[in-house]
């Protein structure tokens, strides 16, 4: 086990299974998404099987297991961003970046994910760039924004 | 407590704090059922059990509600039938249609449970696109498109098996059962026992085939087939031509694989016999206080397996023996080249067995050209059944026929290896008779034999007293071992199998009827023991001279693997 999780893991009591979430979201922050060696390296500190770790964190879209872009678009899919057509946003998006949910582009700058309520349906609908948010969003907006992070 | 509850309108007295399902089932009432799995804790996941309870509004799924008192229950009102029919359109509606190319076949419960329930049409259009097929694993195959989400793998898995190779992966309509990180069964903790097949409703989960390979090896008239049939197949595969079990199923097996076109058929009981001696040799030089830690004896590869990638430390403590039917294989190779006057590699050697392990291992004799010790391909019993079928033999017109004489000494208690205990009662009888007056306590009180979790017998001779013991399943192995450490009981020997009871319930056996079959398979085993009256003498060990195995041979090697674990 390398050095930087064991000092991740031990900010946790060994054998505890409810620090599970907690400890995957400290991996996140730490790397942008879950490394593959950690799991095994949770699976042990935590003594539950690694599969377990891997259904819980595959249960929430907060995870993930692969690098993000440099800029990570989460589109809402929320019932509120639904209601105000949040579809066309969705649908725009992978048109402007070509590229599915889940895929990163090949420059590496772009990545699109589609996750549940961000939790402002007053400003629906909404996508978060990086973890900042990005309200009452049209076509002709999104292009602007995408074009603003291309020419950056 | 006694209680009085009423059913369709009958009364029924029962136990209060009872599954309703349990007390329907002791009063013979059907009640379908797919996601219930017998002995282990209701997950409630399918709910195709569903019964009305008179001042509910809901439904109650009938496999994990307890009896309350003068509870009035429908079982098969209108409304029960109208909702488990939507429950299994509903299931079907993800399922994958492929029932005519299916390997299930006619032991599929989900199909049963549609000709049952009178669904006759799709009623819900396909919301899920196909899934990719897991062909990692040499032993099992995983469907996800044929999964009904039902978790009986997952906890066979977890609870039985302590392996927890699978579990729900996503959430949702996405939800689907898979391993670690999505690499496959290969790189996960899979044990390849089998236990997931046996409990899947439906065709998700089998055993990767060898039925195509040695359809083609039979046709080739430059090679000798032999077949090497394990104790457990013979003990089981009359269930499906409705023989009971025993010697009398077993010599019709013989003659109708010599007319598939196997030149020779041999039991594997001799193998089993030949290192139960060898295992009794250590024994009788054992020192018996050198270590704490209890040798482990295992011919099972599951077990094998788990240990060199859970719990490396007591590979130390593994027997290093090979297994019965790789001594066998061996053997049987150049005994029929001595025969034939073939060369080694014209000579195939295909095992019969209840175990989907053992594919993981014939595959490593595939591609390692010449690994002597190994049998060229493997069938389980079911394979063995289509492979009867597809060669068109009518079983019930075959006369008996004896398997092939093994050097003058026909498998006397080898056969007792298919079941949890066996190889410590052959092992207790090599030891009396070479030791005539060592003092032995299990054989007689049938310490040994019947359904139970752990068998404990000891065994004194010399002036020391050996405590064996045998244990299946991983989980009761994992807890009787933490007890014996916890308690620092000494056990000097401890036969470990991976399937439940031993080989008779393997991965391999027919998809269903287990439960009701263990007793009758077990009793073919025991039955065949008592026909050849099972007596060892000091000398059946000894090989001719030209097929002379030296303790090189008959040694294996256990190495620690490295799993995504």
């Amino acid at each position: 086990m390398s050095t930087e999780f064991v000092d991740l893991l031990k900010k946790f009591p060994a054998g505890r299974r409810e620090n599970l979430i907690p400890i995957l979201q400290e991996f996140q922050d730490l790397h942008g998404f879950i490394p593959e060696p950690a799991v095994a390296a949770i699976a042990e500190y935590l003594e539950i099987p690694a599969v377990k770790i891997y259904s819980v964190a595959t249960f929430y879209n907060e995870f993930r297991f692969n690098a993000g872009g440099r800029y990570h678009f989460q589109v809402c899919q929320g019932i509120g961003c639904q209601v105000d057509s949040s579809e066309r946003i969705r649908s725009e998006l992978g048109r402007l970046l070509e590229i599915e949910p889940g895929e990163i582009t090949g420059d590496g700058w772009f990545s699109l994910e589609w996750v549940p309520c961000l939790g402002v349906c007053q400003e629906a609908p909404v996508l978060s760039v990086n973890g900042e948010l990005y309200a009452k969003m049209t076509p002709v907006r999104l292009k602007e924004l995408v074009d603003k992070f291309r020419n950056r | 407590m006694m209680i009085e509850i009423e059913v369709n309108g009958r009364k029924i007295k029962t136990q209060k704090g009872e599954l309703i399902l349990d007390t329907l089932k002791a009063n013979g009432i059907h009640v379908p059922t797919l996601c219930n799995l017998e002995g282990f804790k209701p997950s409630g996941a399918c709910r195709i059990c569903v019964v009305e309870v008179e001042g509910r509004n809901d439904l109650v799924p009938s496999c994990s509600f307890f009896i309350e008192e003068s509870m009035k229950i429908q079982t098969h009102s209108a409304r029960v039938i109208q909702a488990r029919k939507t429950i299994l359109e509903l299931l079907l509606s993800n399922h994958d249609d492929a029932c005519l190319s299916c390997d299930r076949g006619r032991w599929c419960k989900l199909h049963e449970l549609a000709f049952e329930l009178n669904v006759t049409e799709r009623k819900f259009g396909r919301t899920a696109g196909r899934k990719k097929i897991d062909n990692t694993s040499q032993a099992i195959i995983r469907d996800p498109s044929k999964c009904i989400l039902c978790s009986r793998c997952v906890r066979v898995c977890e609870e039985l098996q302590h392996v927890a190779a699978l579990d729900f992966l996503k959430r949702g309509s996405r939800t689907e059962v898979g391993t670690v990180l999505d690499k496959g069964l290969n790189y996960s903790s899979c044990i390849s026992c089998g236990q997931c097949i046996q409990v899947c409703p439906t065709g998700a989960l089998k055993e990767k085939s060898h039925l195509d390979q040695v359809g083609a090896l039979l046709q080739n008239k430059d090679k000798v087939p032999v077949a090497m049939i394990d104790p457990a197949v013979f003990a089981t595969l009359g269930e499906f031509f409705g023989y009971k079990a025993g010697p009398e199923f077993s010599s019709i097996l013989i003659n109708a694989l010599k007319r598939i076109g196997f030149q020779k058929v041999y039991g594997t009981g001799w193998g089993a016999e030949y290192q139960a001696g060898r295992l009794a040799g250590i024994l009788i030089d054992k020192n018996p206080d050198e270590n704490d830690t209890p040798l482990i004896f295992s011919e099972c590869p599951s077990v094998v397996r788990y240990i060199s990638q859970s719990r490396p430390a007591l590979l130390s403590r593994l027997v290093p023996l090979k297994p019965a039917n790789q001594i066998m294989a061996h053997l049987l190779r150049e005994l029929t080249c001595n025969q034939t006057g073939k060369s080694k590699s014209d000579v195939s050697i295909v095992y019969l067995t209840s175990c989907t392990a053992s594919k993981n291992e014939t595959t490593a004799a595939m591609r390692i050209k010449g690994s002597g010790f190994l049998p060229d391909f493997s069938l389980t019993t079911r394979e063995v059944y289509r492979l009867i079928r597809l060669y068109g033999i009518d079983v019930e017109s075959l006369n008996p026929e004896f398997q092939e004489d093994f050097f003058g000494v026909g498998a006397k208690s080898g056969q007792l290896g298919a079941i949890s205990g066996g190889n410590i009662e052959m092992l207790t009888r090599i030891i009396q008779a070479r030791i005539p007056e060592a003092n032995l306590s299990g054989e007689k009180a049938g310490k040994l034999r019947g359904i139970k979790d752990v068998k404990e017998t000891t065994c004194e001779f010399n002036g020391k007293k050996l405590t064996l013991a045998s244990i299946s399943s991983i989980t009761q192995f994992e807890n009787y071992y933490k007890e014996i450490r916890s308690k620092h009981r000494k056990v000097d020997l401890l036969e470990v199998m991976a399937c439940q009871h031993g080989c008779i319930n393997g991965g391999g056996q027919p998809c269903r009827g287990a439960e009701r079959n263990l007793r009758n398979r077990m009793k073919g085993v025991l039955e065949w023991d008592d026909r050849f009256s099972g007596i060892m003498t000091k000398d059946h060990l000894d090989l001719p001279s030209d097929l002379i195995l030296n303790d090189e041979d008959c040694q294996a090697v256990f190495s620690p693997r490295q799993i995504t674990k």
